[in-house]
This record gives C-alpha cells, sequence and structure tokens, in this order.
C-alpha cells in the first residue's frame, strides 16, 4: 500500500537458488514485476540500489522495457480476412483486460465503430458463450450520454464481439499514468496516440478542454499544441484546484451513468480507471457495462487481468454479493487513484491484495496529499467505506456530493466513528468479542485499582495524623492521590 | 466470484483429480503465458490453418485426458507440465499439417530436456510474430515500428541467448522455471540471462534511433 512495499515486495513462485543468482537479475525481477503491474519504475533508483554495478544497470534495463514492451499479448484471433459480422477491420486501438478493440468500418452502413474481440472459450461446453450473450444484450440496450454505446453483439466462430460507437477517448489508466511520469523519461517508445494522451493529462491539470467536440486522436496539430512550455509536474503535490475539479467532473459524469445503468438493473461489475474514457472535449464515457458478468470470472482470470481488476473490487465482492454499492466503491478507488496518482491498494500478489482489500481501508488521502480538498476527500472516504451500509446508498446520491463539491455548496457528512465502530463490529464478530471483552476487563481493572487505591483513607487507619506503623503492600503508589 | 475462483494454485492443485473445473481454472490461470508459448512457436507456415488459441484447444484436451497422470503437487511444476503438454501438442500439430516437411526442415531441435521436445524458437516465427504477421489479415494492422527493430535485434542473436530472453520475458517463466526448462542450474540461468541481456543491448544500440529514445 505505500510506496515501500510496491519497491521490496516481489516474491518469485520459487525461491530456491536466489542466493546464486546475479543481483543485477534479481533487481531486474523486480523491475519486470512491477512494469507488468503498469507502474513505470525509475531505473536511476535501481542504479543507486547496486552501486557496483549501476552503469550495467542503466545499460541494461532499458533493453528489458523495450522487451516487455515488444511481448505479444494473448489476443482474440483475428479472423483471417480481417472481418466480423459486418465489419471490416482497420487497425488495433486498444487492448484491455478483455479484448482487443480495433477500429473498423461497418460496410452496412459506412461508419467508422470499434469492434472489442474477445477471447475464444475453451472446451466443448457453450453455456459460457450463451450467457455472454445474454448479459451483454442486457447491457446493449444502455443509453446514456456517459455510456459507450453498444450496437450489435455477435459471435463468430465461438468468438464473442461487439461493435460499439468509436469514441475518440483514451482511458483514465493511461492518463494518469502519463500524468505520474510526466517529466521523466519514460519506458515507452513513441506512439500513434502519446500527443494525445498528453493533451489529455494537460487537459485534465489545467481544467481547460479544447472546445472543439469530437477532436479525436486524428487531430494532431490541435493536441500537440498545449505541450509547449508546460511545467511538468512529478509529484501529487505540484496538482491544483483545476486537477481536483476535472477528477471531481469525471467522477461526476461516471456516477451519473452507473445511476441510470443501476436504475435499468445492470451493475457495471468492472468499474476501474482503465473503463472511464475521456476526450478532449472534456468528454467521459463508462466502457465495457456489465461484460464482467457476461464473460464470467473464469474467463476473467483467463485474460490474465484478474489483478488489474481485483485492485477495485469491492470487499464484498469477494463473499459474492455485489449490489450498486460494490460499482461505487470502485468508482471511489478510481478517483482516490486520480487523486494521489498510485492505486488505493497495491499488490502483484493475488492472495495478498484480497486481504488487504477485506481487512483495510486505503491510507487517508490527505496524508499522501494534504493538497486534495478536504470535501472531496470525504466523498472518496465514504463511497469507499469497506461497509456497504457506510457508503453512499446509490450512485445517485455519490453524484449529488460530487456536483455539491463542483459548486462550493457542503457535502453530506463523513460516517461518524461510532458507525464505523458498529459496523467493524458487524464484520469482524471476533474482532468485537475483543473489543467488548477488553472494555470490560478495564472497567473491572478499574474498579480493583479504585479500591486499592482508596484503601488507605479507609478505617482502621485514623483519617489524620502520621500513621503508627507501615502496613505491608497496603501503600498507595506514591504518585496517586486518593482523587484517583 | 464462486469460493473455488478464490484459492490459491497449490489449494485448487489438491482437487485435481476430483474436480473437474480445476483444470479449467488453473489453465485459465496460466493461459497468457501459454498462449505466448503457443504464438512464438508455431510454424509460420501453418498460418492461416491454425493459431494458438487451436493449440491451446488441443492442449487443454489433451490435459484433461492426461490428467491422472500429474504426480507432483506444487503449482510450479504444474505450469512446467502443462507447458509440457503445450509442446507436445505443437510438435503433434506440426507433424499433422508439415509431415515431411517438419522434418526435412529439421525443426524438431531439442530445447526441452526435461520432457517431449518443443520447436524451437527461430528468427523467423519471432520475426512474425513481433511484425504480428500470424494471419494473412495483418497486413491491415500497423504494428508500432519499435517491433521491426527489436526483431531485428534478436535476430541477430545466438539461439540459446534468443531462447532465455524469450522465456523470461515474452513466457514470463522466472528464473527457476527457466532452469528445469533448459535442465541448467539456478545460477547458471541467471547469469545466461544477464549475459544475454548485454548483447541484445549492443545489437540495439547499433541502432542510433533506439538509441535515442530509451
Amino acid at each position: 500500500m505505500n510506496q515501500d512495499d510496491s519497491r521490496t515486495r516481489y516474491t518469485p513462485s520459487f525461491t530456491e537458488g536466489d542466493d546464486d543468482r546475479d543481483v543485477v537479475d534479481l533487481l531486474a525481477d523486480e523491475f519486470v514485476a512491477r512494469l507488468r503491474r503498469g507502474e513505470s519504475p525509475s531505473i536511476d533508483e535501481y542504479a543507486d540500489r547496486c552501486p557496483d554495478r549501476a552503469d550495467e544497470v542503466r545499460a541494461i534495463f532499458p533493453t528489458i522495457a523495450a522487451m516487455e514492451k515488444n511481448k505479444p499479448h494473448p489476443t482474440a484471433a483475428l479472423p483471417s480476412d480481417g472481418v466480423v459480422g459486418d465489419c471490416r477491420l482497420v487497425r488495433e486501438i486498444g487492448r484491455g483486460g478483455m479484448g482487443v478493440v480495433y477500429e473498423a468500418e461497418q460496410e452496412s452502413l459506412g461508419r467508422r465503430v470499434a469492434v472489442k474481440l474477445l477471447p475464444r472459450t475453451h472446451g466443448t461446453d457453450d453455456r459460457p458463450l450463451r450467457r455472454f450473450l445474454r448479459e451483454a444484450r442486457t447491457a446493449a440496450r444502455l443509453h446514456h450520454p456517459h455510456i459507450v454505446p453498444i450496437h450489435t453483439i455477435g459471435e463468430q466462430g465461438g468468438q464473442p464481439y461487439f461493435v460499439m460507437t468509436l469514441v475518440p477517448g483514451v482511458g483514465l489508466d493511461r492518463v494518469l499514468q502519463r500524468i505520474r511520469r510526466s517529466g521523466a523519461r519514460g519506458t515507452d517508445g513513441p506512439s500513434f496516440a502519446d500527443d494525445y494522451v498528453d493533451t489529455l493529462a494537460y487537459s485534465l491539470r489545467s481544467g481547460h478542454f479544447s472546445s472543439a467536440s469530437g477532436s479525436g486522436p486524428s487531430n494532431r496539430a490541435e493536441a500537440r499544441s498545449p505541450r509547449t512550455g508546460l511545467s511538468r509536474p512529478n509529484d501529487t503535490n505540484q496538482l491544483g484546484p483545476s486537477y481536483w475539479r476535472a477528477i471531481a467532473r469525471v467522477g461526476l459524469a461516471a456516477a451519473e451513468a452507473l445511476q441510470y445503468a443501476h436504475e435499468q438493473g445492470v451493475l457495471h461489475r468492472d468499474i476501474k480507471p482503465g473503463n472511464v474514457l475521456l476526450d478532449a472535449s472534456g468528454g467521459v464515457w463508462v466502457a465495457d457495462f456489465g461484460l464482467a458478468k457476461a464473460l464470467g470470472d473464469e474467463d476473467l482470470s483467463r485474460t490474465g487481468d484478474l489483478v488489474g481488476t481485483l485492485r477495485y473490487m469491492a470487499p464484498e465482492r469477494f463473499r459474492g454479493s455485489a449490489d450498486a454499492r460494490s460499482d461505487v466503491y470502485s468508482l471511489g478507488l478510481t478517483l482516490y487513484e486520480a487523486l494521489t496518482l498510485r492505486p488505493a491498494f497495491d499488490s502483484a500478489d493475488r492472495v495478498k491484495l484480497l486481504k488487504r482489500i477485506a481487512d483495510s481501508r486505503p491510507p487517508a488521502l490527505r496524508t499522501l496529499n494534504p493538497n486534495v480538498p478536504r470535501d472531496l476527500e470525504t466523498i472518496v472516504l465514504r463511497s469507499t467505506e469497506p461497509d456497504p451500509a457506510l457508503r453512499y446508498p446509490t450512485a445517485g446520491d455519490f453524484a449529488n456530493d460530487l456536483r455539491a463539491f463542483l459548486e462550493g455548496r457542503p457535502v453530506g457528512p463523513r460516517p461518524s466513528s461510532a458507525r464505523r465502530l458498529l459496523s467493524l463490529a458487524r464484520r469482524h464478530p471476533l474482532v468485537s468479542v475483543l473489543a467488548v471483552s477488553t472494555f470490560i476487563l478495564t472497567i473491572i481493572a478499574g474498579y480493583f485499582i479504585r479500591l486499592y487505591v482508596n484503601a488507605p483513607i479507609r478505617p482502621p487507619f485514623p483519617p489524620e495524623g502520621p500513621h503508627p506503623f507501615e502496613p505491608m503492600g497496603d501503600r498507595p503508589p506514591p504518585k496517586r492521590g486518593p482523587r484517583d | 466470484m464462486s469460493s473455488l475462483e478464490d484459492r490459491t494454485d497449490d489449494e485448487l492443485l489438491i482437487h485435481l483429480r476430483d474436480e473437474p473445473r480445476v483444470l479449467a481454472i488453473l489453465f485459465a490461470r496460466h493461459r497468457p503465458r501459454l498462449w505466448r508459448m503457443a504464438q512464438l512457436r508455431l510454424d509460420r507456415r501453418l498460418l492461416g490453418r491454425l493459431d494458438p488459441d487451436d493449440v491451446l484447444q488441443e492442449a487443454y484436451l489433451d490435459a484433461s485426458r492426461r490428467i491422472q497422470h500429474f504426480q507432483r503437487e506444487d503449482s510450479s511444476s504444474f505450469f512446467l507440465w502443462l507447458r509440457l503438454i503445450v509442446g507436445q501438442t505443437l510438435v503433434d500439430l506440426h507433424r499433422r499439417h508439415l509431415g515431411a516437411l517438419a522434418r526435412d526442415a529439421g525443426r524438431e531441435v531439442s530445447i526441452d530436456h526435461a520432457g517431449p521436445h518443443a520447436p524451437e524458437v527461430d528468427s523467423a516465427s519471432m520475426a512474425l510474430e513481433l511484425m504480428g504477421q500470424l494471419t494473412p489479415a495483418s497486413h491491415v494492422f500497423q504494428r508500432r515500428e519499435m517491433s521491426q527493430r527489436m526483431q531485428e535485434a534478436l535476430e541477430g542473436l545466438s539461439a540459446t541467448d534468443r531462447e532465455v530472453l524469450v522465456l523470461r520475458h515474452f513466457e514470463e517463466l522466472t528464473n527457476s522455471e527457466v532452469s528445469q526448462v533448459l535442465n541448467i542450474q539456478a545460477k547458471a540461468a541467471s547469469i545466461r540471462y544477464v549475459r544475454a541481456l548485454a548483447r541484445l543491448k549492443a545489437v540495439l544500440e547499433r541502432d542510433p534511433e533506439f538509441h535515442e529514445e530509451s
């Protein structure tokens, strides 16, 4: 959870023989583990940790990053003719945990769309596929200004896909990554969308979005201009009021989308920064509604992004229950990450991550960044309460408080300590039994101490004057007066 | 999320033989690594006829048939066991589809001393992989220029160097797993890896463009 953890914690599945390993290899292992979690570890940090061979680290680590970047990703197999349904795939525009998104030409209507191809299912069982089609159809009925519209759902040779509106947006995860690493020379090479991500990072920080709506990644001349003369912050302390407001606005849009979907009986189940898309005109789009359920847990883990998804999951999900408040929680953690520029819960290890989410709350926002407005902190705190009963009961309530913050009105109160204690007792009966017994023991102990302390002023000793003798072991402790 | 899915690999392995879903769940968890193995080692002459998903589909069925033969009970050896099955499946598929061609081409060079032989990663299939040209349709998909440079650099390495880099980075094997697959000491695997990195870096450095960007 804290920064030290993410640096030092890496447990390979095998530890025997590590003593013999080249120290550069051991550091490389950790460096790679962090790259694979989507972090941007600094090479200098590793060079500093290995002063004898700092030059070697500096020489080799960029190569490691390049290898990792070029790694093939398990994708849905492409159809050999590049045609899915009535769409001709044009180019790859994104890769998520659950599939690959292509820009495509929908030939029947002559328009550009986005096609998401999902991994094929294994085995001879066709139930997963039927479940996908059923669940995805429900999600496709959603129509909201902040939800990526789905046009078609289908299946081609056992491979599920859906066709969506081509939104000129980039995932909040990538924008945050850019803000996080800005200033440092990234491990990323140049890519087509980099300028666009830069623009979004700039827009979020400055609160200035281009007024031209629909300016997508292709609108590069405009996209590039804000970069010049920009001071690049290296830490969250350089983020200011316009950034907090921009993030609150993103949260508001997403919360409104959630409220609408919940009213239609659809839970998102996988809210995380990667599923909140931003565009250069300030538009916010929530993607992949209900897809987590459509695909099922098994398929979710198959794509290798289980940890990326677990990180934002509400604790009650691990006990098998999910409702609107679970989506509220995941959106809360998404905002938390946007405000602190680091995940609220961070562990590459599944089991440890689960334990953390179940047992703890993330560190208070303002201890990580004292500049975050207190009201915004209150909102994020309330949305990420481990106990669903203490959270906003609906995404609409969450949205109302974000709106209040943006309009400078007072936001709802923080859950009181007493309610938190009750909730803790409800969730952890053992803890509460211990707490109550400790409490009772304290009272009993207090009673006896009182008897003991008061003893000298009771008969048989005279109230005033010197004692005829010192009673053994019955003298009050020197620093305690009878008023105790 | 049902309780079975929350269990660790080791906890699941106990029920491998009596609960059919266990294999599906474990296979799903290891799928990204197995997928890369299949993709990197699939002969380019089979492109268009087979893809890594086909290989994994066959390997999965094969694993479910052979599940009673899996003896050891720790998760690392289970992953290596699945990897062997995928390797075996690849060899079988190459034989079936290429027949005499496969033998003529001398592709059955063992890199997998611990069991059935998996085809070696050759520069050609790696090159194609990195270019994303695994299907005839892929000419419409633009790959970043970086991949081309990386592919050329990897081609410039010896088979030994290339193998250890592919195992560590693309197949995401740990050093210990690499040492088991290559049947060498953990220490030797570690040294081999760091040296291979240094040589890859030297090759990449000759490319001025790469040097500027990193």
